[in-house]
């Protein structure tokens, strides 16, 4: 043991400033964040810090410290020294530990502790950090000099940067990461470290191996590597889009809300501003926008319906069929859908308010575009439309109920929800909210499940509400900064713009929001999980494609309120 | 007990064999020599008997045990100091030794103050920093300061100023003194400095060993003779132990005796009557350059 | 410093040179009788040899009754041996046997190696 604290000593002497600043940042990174006393999330900035320099320092340390002892070759000073293998060995590993897994774990362990994470997320995070820094450390163990590791990281990582944009450029339907923009937006942000760290570390290896001519070791590596690689990429954003996960333990799912109503509203309107693809060719037109606008009605109680797809067809008065391409990319929120605000009273113990049948909420649903040098054909033909709309249903539950004042701040499973400043404009409420959420590559479960970061935005829906006064406003718009990861600890900021005043089983208040009202007023967020997906077919009679507009710079239909 | 013991001890780089067969026994207590050209192997063999490089063949043993076998406390009473060997940089001579110092329970600190004084070191460079022959003399302090039962040096001498050269030797001296045995094992080109202090000689060239022998031995029986006469010519068949025999002109012929005794000089008195035939000792140094010469020529007619 | 010097020559095994280099300052009177000869550690680290050969040439002279060791004080310098000039002459007769077979292999004849002798007793007694 003697010997191993000798060792240790001896490295700590060597690099010690290399590892106090490796430990400073690790501090700053998350500390600073997590006590939210760095510049607002978002930006490179904060990418750089929190992210990309703890990464290259401990590249460089972990390398260096199992390098200026290395295992290989004949002519390590320790070969011919009193020295063991294992003392060696167990003394580069507690370097490790002490450099960086315990400060980090030290530093997270007092997150999660205060963000009061359940034990598994604690688990998952003990064994992230030692996990990847062994691996780190064996392999580096097993390459046997530090300039030419550096240098092929360097190029290899640089290599495969510009493989992979050229390959996102050519090929851009296979959904691959924009290499520049390293915030990816779908699964875990850990992962995507995870495995663009150890793709440039097998690629270093793999070419050092080859410099060396060491092909035997070659062979192992690759025999190691490849199925690790494979698990990373596989559970990488090289598929952005997959359907959620079911939470183990989910709320039962019943019939799915086969009786929603969906109904069309015509007249269909037209966007002249409308880009299209064309599929034949590929290249990019000028087109027709033609949208309708639709409404949804009996949605059942504690749910919510969320669009998934469009796809609308067109049989013309002369029999020609002609069915446009399914439209997926379809922004619409449901939360702010006061149709749906029944749903949402009933879910949270109020009088739904009181829904003149005329003032059915309508949306623009988007049905498809024509392109430009197409729509001739099209333009003022009658027939009868048919819409298939695929939905998703949401089954969402209170979530956390805070004070709508600036300060306050709630607690829970690993999440930290704090508001910032709640203001008034226009006579509406302005809330700005901090979502922290510990995540975990290990648990698939929980508030650190890899999949909230798809489509999050559409899983929590905020609602103010007055119970004094009985009056409540939905959310009207919302703005999401993209999530921040510093290493566990995932950080999103939330600007909510509420809407217009309704009174709990009454109709809308015509005042504007004012500061009193906000004294009393809690700020309730709903949480939601998916519940399946289903299909709806409505149609139209008597449908017709509408003319152009003439005004060359018309804005854009409103597509949700 | 054998120092060193290697029984059929073989290694080869791809298909490069860089010590063939090698059988080689050193008793402890002595000074053992390593002599031999470049790449004979020299280098490799000692990295085989300190666990530095896997054997392809054949074992050996070092300080009665296994070289594979060779844990930390074998290590304790071994000393290596090699020309390609890495040292930590970043350290001083003195971070280097306190690093030492407890690594071995044998080491004496009076004998590293003294050492350290007359290898005129300075204790706070960096070892990076310091000259090719200051880092040979700092290598050596941190291997004789626990005063280790075997001394391995790999090519100690290459590139050190006579002066250096000499504070090393004086160095190693400082070793033996109390009624422990004390093995020395030095390879080097540079054979006039270890002349007066090897005990045996060990000759190596493309991986064989030629020649184990004491070097009073050696250097009793390799004798250059020159004959001086009228019209001589040297004998139809060669006589034994004569090798490199040449005649520049009618009256002289040259030779080295590689058997040389009393009969042999009573022989060459009787072959040339009447001439003059002058005796010469030779230095290891020249003696290793006429196995060298042979070696490479019967290795010629080998390959041919 | 050593009280005598050693020349080292090719060929001739190192021990032999440094006993006779002894026996040769006794006889000049460099290393004068009763004085302290030094240590075999001294001996290997001043001419540069090796400690087993030091030890060598240390044993074989006291074995021949050239040096003396005297527990508690170290090593001296016998006196000249007593003994009968006849012993004394007996001591030497290996080497002048030698002596006379070389001269007469060299060709020179008695006068001349008379002659050498004689030179080369005068020369140790002037350096005496």
């Amino acid at each position: 043991m003697s010997a191993v604290l000798h060792i240790l000593r001896k490295d700590l002497r060597h690099m010690g400033i290399l590892a106090a600043l490796s430990v400073a940042f690790s501090l700053v990174a998350t500390l600073g964040w997590y006590w939210d006393i760095m510049p607002s999330a978002g930006g490179f900035l904060v990418f750089m810090i929190g992210q990309v320099i703890p990464v290259i320092i401990q590249f460089i340390l972990v390398v260096a410290i199992m390098q200026a002892d290395p295992t290989v070759g004949d002519r390590a000073f320790w070969r011919t020294r009193p020295i063991s293998p294992g003392a060696l060995l167990s003394a580069k590993l507690l370097f490790l530990l002490v450099v960086f897994a315990v400060p980090s774990l030290a530093v997270n362990l007092y997150i999660a502790a205060s963000m009061d994470a359940p034990i598994r997320v604690l688990m998952g995070m003990v064994i992230e950090s030692t996990g990847m820094l062994l691996v780190e450390g064996l392999v580096a163990a097993l390459v046997g000099s530090m300039t030419q590791s550096l240098i092929q990281a360097a190029a290899a990582l640089l290599a495969g940067v510009v493989a992979a944009t050229a390959v996102a450029t050519i090929f851009p339907d296979l959904h691959l990461f924009t290499p520049w923009r390293l915030d990816i937006p779908g699964h875990a942000p850990r992962l995507a470290a995870v495995g663009l760290y150890s793709g440039a570390a097998a690629l270093i290896l793999i070419a050092h191996q080859f410099a060396t001519r060491r092909t035997g070791r070659t062979l192992a590596f690759l025999i190691v590597l490849v199925p690790v690689v494979l698990f990373a990429g596989t559970n990488w954003p090289v598929t952005i889009t997959t359907a959620p996960t079911q939470l183990a333990g989910a709320p039962s799912k019943p019939a799915l809300s086969e009786g929603v109503q969906i109904m069309l509203i015509p007249p269909a309107q037209v966007w002249s501003n409308g880009l299209e693809r064309d599929p034949a060719t590929g290249r990019i037109l000028k087109a027709q926008t033609y949208s309708i606008n639709a409404a949804a009605r009996s949605v059942p109680e504690g749910r919510i319906v969320q669009l998934d797809s469009v796809s609308a067809g067109v049989v013309f008065e002369n029999g020609e069929r002609h069915d446009f391409s399914t439209n997926g990319s379809v922004f619409w929120h449901f939360w702010t859908n006061l149709e749906q605000a029944t749903s949402l009273c009933r879910a949270l113990g109020l009088a739904p308010p009181a829904l003149e049948n005329e003032k059915l909420q309508a949306h623009g649903l988007r049905l498809f575009s024509i392109a430009n040098e197409k729509s001739k054909a099209f333009l003022g033909r009658r027939g009868t439309l048919s819409v298939t709309i695929k939905l998703e249903e949401l089954a969402f539950h209170e979530d956390v109920s805070l004070p709508a004042r600036s300060g306050a701040s709630s607690v829970h499973g690993g999440q930290k929800w704090s508001v910032g400043k709640v203001s008034i404009v226009d006579g509406h409420a302005v809330a700005d909210l901090r979502h922290l959420r510990l995540s975990s590559m290990l648990i698939t479960d929980g508030a650190a499940r890899p999949d909230y970061y798809w489509s999050e935005a559409f899983r929590h829906g905020f609602v103010l509400l007055n119970r004094k006064r009985g009056e409540f406003a939905l959310s009207a718009d919302r703005w999401n900064s993209a999530d921040t990861p510093i290493w566990t600890l995932d950080i999103n900021m939330k600007r909510i713009k509420f809407g217009d005043r309704w009174a709990t089983g009454g109709s809308m208040v015509k005042a504007p929001m004012d500061d009193a009202w906000l004294e009393d007023a809690e700020l309730v967020i709903l949480h939601a999980e998916s519940a399946g997906t289903f299909s709806k077919t409505v149609t139209l009679e008597n449908f017709q494609i509408p003319q152009a507009e003439d005004a060359p710079d018309s804005t854009p239909a409103p597509f949700w309120q | 007990m054998n120092a060193i013991e290697c029984d059929n001890l073989s290694r080869s780089f791809g298909r490069v064999p860089a010590v063939r067969e090698l059988t080689l026994a050193i008793p402890e207590g002595r000074f053992f020599a390593l002599l031999g050209p470049n790449g004979a192997g020299k280098t490799t063999l000692l990295k085989l008997l300190l666990n530095l490089l896997r054997p392809t063949g054949g074992t050996s043993r070092i300080l009665g045990h296994e070289s594979s076998r060779l844990t930390a406390s074998e290590f304790r009473r071994i000393g290596y100091v090699a020309d390609g060997q890495d040292l930590p940089e970043w350290m001083t001579v003195a971070q280097l030794m306190e690093f030492c110092r407890p690594l071995y329970p044998t080491w004496d600190g009076a004998l590293a103050t003294r050492l350290q004084a007359m290898f005129d070191l300075p204790g706070d460079r960096p070892i990076k920093k310091l000259s090719r022959g200051m880092r040979m003399k700092a290598a050596l302090l941190s291997s004789l300061s626990y005063r280790p039962d075997l001394m391995v040096l790999d090519e100690p001498f290459g590139g050190l100023d006579p002066l250096v050269r000499d504070e090393f030797i004086q160095g190693l001296l400082e070793l033996p003194g109390d009624d422990r045995p004390r093995t020395f094992i030095v390879s080097s080109h540079d054979i006039d400095e270890v002349e007066r202090l090897a005990d045996d000689v060990g000759f190596l060239a493309g991986g064989r060993l030629l020649v184990h022998e004491s070097a009073d031995s050696l250097r009793g029986r390799f004798r250059t003779v020159e004959v001086v006469g009228s019209a001589i010519a040297p004998p139809a068949g060669r006589p034994a132990g004569w090798l490199e025999v040449k005649q520049p002109s009618g009256n002289v012929i040259q030779l080295v005796h590689g058997a040389f005794s009393p009969a042999a000089q009573s022989e060459l008195t009787a072959l040339f009557p009447g001439s003059t035939v002058s005796v010469h000792a030779m230095t290891l140094s020249e003696i290793f350059l006429v196995l060298a010469r042979g070696h490479r020529d019967s290795a010629g007619k080998e390959a041919a | 410093m050593l009280p005598f010097t050693v020349n080292f020559r090719p060929g001739e095994p190192v021990y032999e040179q440094v006993t006779y280099a002894v026996k040769k300052a006794i006889a000049t009177g460099q290393l004068a009788a009763g004085s302290r000869f030094p240590a075999v550690r001294t001996l290997s680290q001043e001419l540069r040899i090796n400690p087993n050969t030091a030890h060598k040439v240390v044993t074989s002279l006291t074995a021949e009754g050239v040096l003396l060791v005297h527990p508690g004080i170290g090593t001296v310098v016998a006196p000249p041996t007593a003994g009968s000039a006849a012993d004394r002459a007996a001591l030497l007769n290996d080497e002048l046997e030698r002596l006379v077979v070389e001269a007469r292999r060299l060709g020179l004849d008695e006068d001349k190696v008379l002659a050498a002798v004689r030179g080369h007793w005068r020369k140790l007694k002037g350096i005496q």
